[in-house]
């Protein structure tokens, strides 16, 4: 498309036609005929100037989480990844972006034809940053065959999930500003973004009832297979399961019935009335980053954890998870569930250890955990409520034995300590 | 709403040094150019460019806010400029209208806060590159105009690169930065490779598009004249040849000067003299073209000159002269006949000029006869370089005239006479009417000449040989009709005798033809021209011989025939009835023809001429050329085959 300077140009031209036709000078008919040979150049080196530029994402998280590297194992990553295609290794390596963490985004800009490209500025859209940063314009003055630019920005990841960022809107007017071309440029990349969590090293609530002696320090004697597990020192090699290791490409041993082996529950709210608020501070998120912080602590206490509730698209996984494998699952997970957690409650079997976490607390699920409680599990219920407040009208008068925390999408990780 | 319109008008002030050091640049490019083709013009173009530099100065440094006071100055000495404009056009400056475009554009440099008036202030730099491609005669120009537009451009890079750079976010990576200017890095080289590679695109492409502009040689407004002290004084019959040697040499000469003989009086066929490669005017024409002078219809064996030296004379309209006639058509004579038959007539139109419609609305209708008029009007300019005889050089047939002059005379040989000698620097302009002579339409002609005509060009001297007689005789007689008479005894000529500038001296007592046609064997354009004219006599077919420069050489960049001294030059006119006077050129090595050509508009438009002689090769090249594109098609397949 022409700009505004090719039509002043081509005005020009004309003028100086006219006059060059009135007076038959020479040199006017070659002012003309520049005028034209030049908007003929501009057209030649505009067209098709955008189609050979190549970008490539590369992301570095800036904060650093030394608690995640005392989980890994044998093989560590260093805290950075390139993205792209699905990292077959992501269980392997380190998680490596988190809630809040500050990012730094490259973007490196290569130039594939002998034509060169000028004032090229484009629209990066980051899907993840804070909606006042996901756009971010950049602007390259000239590309050149064999030459790259590393442009770079930093913002924060502001949501945990999986995001995909869309293709970049790159224009240009040419070297000479005279035609101005546009180009979609397809640079598909992927980011997993997990759930804030708190380090959480004490579970006094846990420990204070002596069940970390009961911790499992080899697999159970029974014979009936409750689910798989990662391989740990000590196991035996005849109990790998050798199509999930294929699988997985790591050992994974197959996990027998204790019944004295001590277990961690995490009940979520699935469904989708169980979320009060909207954004990164509703009570569903908030209670995303309580079960990754008990995850967590799971994980370096070596308790199988598990995760219950009940979602269409998001089932929790039957099997204990690991450490990785938590925090994949919870940084996609949505409410989008149609069952109620108290409906969850009522069918979960005897567990030794469960903690429910409840975004939008009422009698039922008050109820319900009372029977729980009745049943012999040991319960711990977390209601989530914007102001951190206890909603009176969600506990009922014979509950007085039932312990209910009570904790704000704010103030989450203080409630953690004092557990 | 007043608000929403001030913000939406409202601009920023241009903080970038880097772009206006380039635009200041730019502005600077086209006042040497200016003085170069005007040198009258440096010392305005010095205080020029101090102006704009002064001006670029203190806009940068007073951004925020214009100041009042300056405005009001500005506007003051703009008005001031414009009356210098006024003055310097009747007092004869040194191109008034350049020195006020480069003052106007000085003044308003003062006021160049935002990037909006930077950019504008280079379209009035581009006015000047203007004023100085209609002025300039030479190549040297294409130097400003591709500095110019360099500077224009990078400019354009520039400003583009900083609003870029400031809207933007993402930053180079720690140790890269896409404005680092280390020298000869990879960038650096890629751009300069790109710069050579964008200019040779550029200059491609401008040279196809010049190929291919189809130039219309429209009658302009008003044709380019100079306005300076006009040319006084009233009829003279004399002409006034600045040139003329203190002591004229009869014979032989092997030095070379600044005079042509044949401007003058008389002109004597025993003088030899070389001339000069001194540039003696500069002629822009649509089409190429001899430069005519004026004629000699009596011959006295050695010397040529006017039988009647009366002359008509014509007073201005300002200064636009319309001519009754066209010069040398078949009515010139019998009108000026008529308006000589009382002695030296003044001419007043408008009065006559109806008198002269009436005369053409009077004659019997011609329709096999050519159109008098012609099909194309060429309007040619001509720049006088060196002093020139006060004679109107013109493409034949002239009738319209632009020139400062009290009067000018018609002599009774088609010639035009002016009061005073042409001065250096002078410019006027002639409209011509270009005759299209076909040769089948000639052949038809009849040889019933006006007794006005038989009287002055049938004579000749008593000595005039029975071998030339018979030699044009022998030459016409396969033929039957005066056409073909004439050319026979013109290729008798070009193929002949070879061209000699300086032959050997003229015997004295010898009659001219007959030494030239038998004894040297070899000669100048005079000799010719003579040898034409008196042979086409002994026939019973008026001819003269006439007296002009060449085309000279064109420059197809400036549009100019650039004519020097060495381009001065004779050919011979016959007179066929109800065509008028038909140029021939029996000199070798000259344009066979000496009236214009026809005006080429589409593909290639004059160059046809010069790729004709480029490659040798008799492609039909003007052929196609007057044909069109519609020619071109036509014609393929037999430039193939």
């Amino acid at each position: 498309m022409p700009t505004k300077k090719a039509f002043v140009f081509s005005i020009l031209a004309l003028a100086l036609y006219l006059l060059a036709n009135q007076t038959q000078v020479g040199w006017v008919y070659m002012m003309t005929n520049g005028l034209v040979g030049l908007l003929f150049a501009a057209l030649f080196y505009s067209s098709g100037m955008l189609k050979p530029i190549r970008i490539r994402r590369t992301f570095q998280n800036l904060a650093a989480h030394p608690s995640v590297s005392s989980l890994l194992q044998d093989n560590h990553k260093p805290n950075q990844t390139r993205n792209g295609t699905p990292n077959n290794d992501s269980l392997l390596n380190p998680p490596s972006f988190f809630e809040d963490d500050p990012i730094e985004i490259t973007l490196e800009i290569e130039h594939t034809r002998l034509k060169p490209a000028f004032l090229v500025s484009g629209q990066e859209v980051c899907p993840f940053a804070p909606p006042s940063d996901q756009v971010q314009p950049f602007f390259v003055s000239s590309l050149f065959k064999g030459q790259s630019i590393s442009l770079s920005y930093q913002t924060t990841c502001h949501r945990r999930g999986l995001f995909a960022f869309s293709s970049l809107k790159l224009r240009s007017k040419g070297p000479f500003s005279l035609f101005s071309t546009r180009h979609a440029l397809d640079a598909p990349d992927e980011l997993l973004i997990y759930p804030k969590y708190h380090p959480l090293k004490r579970l006094r609530l846990l420990e204070n009832k002596g069940f970390a002696d009961r911790r499992a320090l080899r697999v159970g004697v029974s014979s009936e297979v409750i689910g798989t597990r990662e391989y740990r020192s000590g196991d035996s090699l005849r109990q790998i399961h050798w199509r999930s290791t294929a699988r997985l490409g790591k050992l994974v041993v197959k996990e027998f019935l204790d019944q004295d082996q001590l277990t961690m529950t995490v009940v979520l709210d699935l469904s989708t009335g169980g979320s009060i608020g909207q954004g990164k501070f509703s009570t569903f998120e908030t209670a995303v980053r309580l079960a990754a912080s008990l995850g967590y602590y799971a994980a370096c206490q070596n308790i199988p954890f598990y995760l219950a509730g009940h979602s269409r698209r998001w089932q929790p996984p039957a099997m204990a998870l690991s450490w990785p494998g938590t925090l994949s699952y919870l940084a996609k997970v949505k409410n989008d569930g149609q069952e109620p957690l108290d409906k969850v409650l009522r069918n979960l079997p005897s567990l030794p250890f469960v903690v429910v976490l409840a975004g939008n607390p009422n009698q039922s699920i008050s109820r319900e955990l009372a029977l729980l409680q009745r049943k012999g599990a040991q319960t711990l219920a977390i209601f989530i409520a914007p102001d951190g407040a206890l909603p009176v009208s969600a506990l009922n008068q014979s509950d007085a034995e039932l312990e209910v925390k009570t904790v704000g999408p704010h103030n989450w990780a203080a409630l953690l300590d004092e557990l | 709403m007043f608000s929403k319109l001030k913000k939406k008008f409202s601009q920023k002030p241009e903080h970038s040094l880097t772009l206006r050091y380039v635009i200041l640049a730019a502005m600077l490019v086209p006042l040497p150019a200016l003085a170069r083709v005007h040198n009258g013009l440096w010392p305005h173009v010095i205080l020029a460019a101090i102006g704009m530099s002064a001006g670029h100065w203190y806009s940068y440094h007073n951004l925020k806010k214009g100041s009042q006071v300056v405005r009001a100055i500005m506007f003051i000495a703009v008005h001031l400029a414009l009356c210098w404009l006024f003055v310097g056009l009747f007092e004869n400056l040194t191109v008034p209208q350049a020195q006020f475009a480069i003052f106007a554009q000085a003044i308003t440099s003062f006021d160049l806060r935002h990037r909006s008036s930077l950019f504008n202030t280079l379209i009035h730099s581009l006015a000047n590159l203007y004023v100085a491609a209609s002025l300039s005669r030479t190549t040297e120009l294409a130097i400003y105009l591709i500095l110019f537009t360099v500077l224009v451009l990078v400019a354009f890079f520039i400003a583009d690169k900083e609003t870029g750079l400031k809207s933007a976010r993402l930053r180079p990576k720690s140790g890269a930065s896409q404005t680092s200017g280390k020298a000869f890095s990879p960038q650096t080289r890629s751009m300069t490779a790109f710069g050579f590679s964008a200019g040779a695109i550029v200059l491609l492409a401008t040279f196809i598009a010049f190929l291919f502009t189809p130039r219309f040689a429209n009658r302009p407004i008003v044709p380019p004249f100079t306005i300076n002290v006009p040319l006084r004084g009233g009829v003279t019959a004399e002409i006034i040849n600045p040139g003329v040697p203190l002591v004229q040499i009869n014979g032989w000469s092997d030095e070379v000067g600044d005079y042509y003989f044949g401007f003058d009086t008389s002109l004597d066929l025993r003088y030899r003299g070389g001339l000069s490669d001194n540039i003696v005017m500069y002629v822009r024409s649509p089409s190429r073209s001899y430069w005519r002078s004026h004629s000699y219809d009596f011959y006295d064996g050695v010397i040529w000159s006017q039988s009647d030296k009366t002359v008509t004379k014509i007073d201005a309209q300002g200064i636009y002269f319309e001519l009754p006639f066209p010069l040398g058509s078949h009515l010139s004579q019998a009108k000026l006949g008529e308006l000589q038959a009382g002695g030296n007539r003044v001419w007043d139109p408008p009065d006559e000029i109806r008198h002269f419609e009436e005369l053409i609305a009077s004659e019997p209708p011609d329709t096999t006869g050519p159109n008098w008029r012609g099909n194309q009007q060429v309007v040619q300019t001509f720049n006088i370089v060196t002093e020139q005889p006060n004679l109107v050089f013109a493409a034949y047939r002239p009738t319209e005239l632009f020139i400062v002059s009290e009067s000018v005379s018609l002599d009774s040989n088609d010639g035009i006479r002016l009061p005073e000698p042409l001065e250096a620097g002078m410019t006027y302009s002639v409209i011509s009417y270009r005759p299209e002579f076909d040769p089948d339409t000639l052949r038809q002609a009849s040889t019933a000449y006006p007794t006005r005509i038989a009287q002055r060009y049938l004579q000749l001297p008593n000595n005039i040989s029975d071998r030339v007689k018979h030699l044009a005789n022998t030459l016409t007689a396969p033929y039957d009709n005066t056409f073909d008479k004439v050319q026979a005894l013109n290729n008798h000529l070009l193929t002949e005798y070879p061209y000699n500038f300086f032959p050997p001296a003229h015997p004295p007592g010898a009659e001219a033809v007959d030494a030239f046609l038998f004894v040297d064997r070899e000669g100048f354009c005079e000799q010719y021209v003579t040898a034409l004219v008196v042979m086409a006599r002994t026939l019973g077919i008026p001819a003269r011989l006439t007296t002009g420069y060449g085309s000279g050489h064109y420059n197809p960049v400036t549009g100019y025939y650039q004519v020097r001294f060495s381009d001065a030059h004779s050919w011979a006119e016959v007179y066929f009835p109800e065509h008028g006077w038909v140029p021939f050129d029996p000199t070798p090595g000259w344009e066979p023809q000496p009236y214009p050509t026809p005006i080429q508009t589409w593909f290639l438009s004059d160059n046809g001429q010069l790729l004709k002689q480029l490659s040798g090769l008799n492609l039909p090249i003007k052929q196609v050329a007057s044909k069109g594109w519609a020619g071109l098609v036509f014609f393929t397949p037999f430039l193939i085959g």
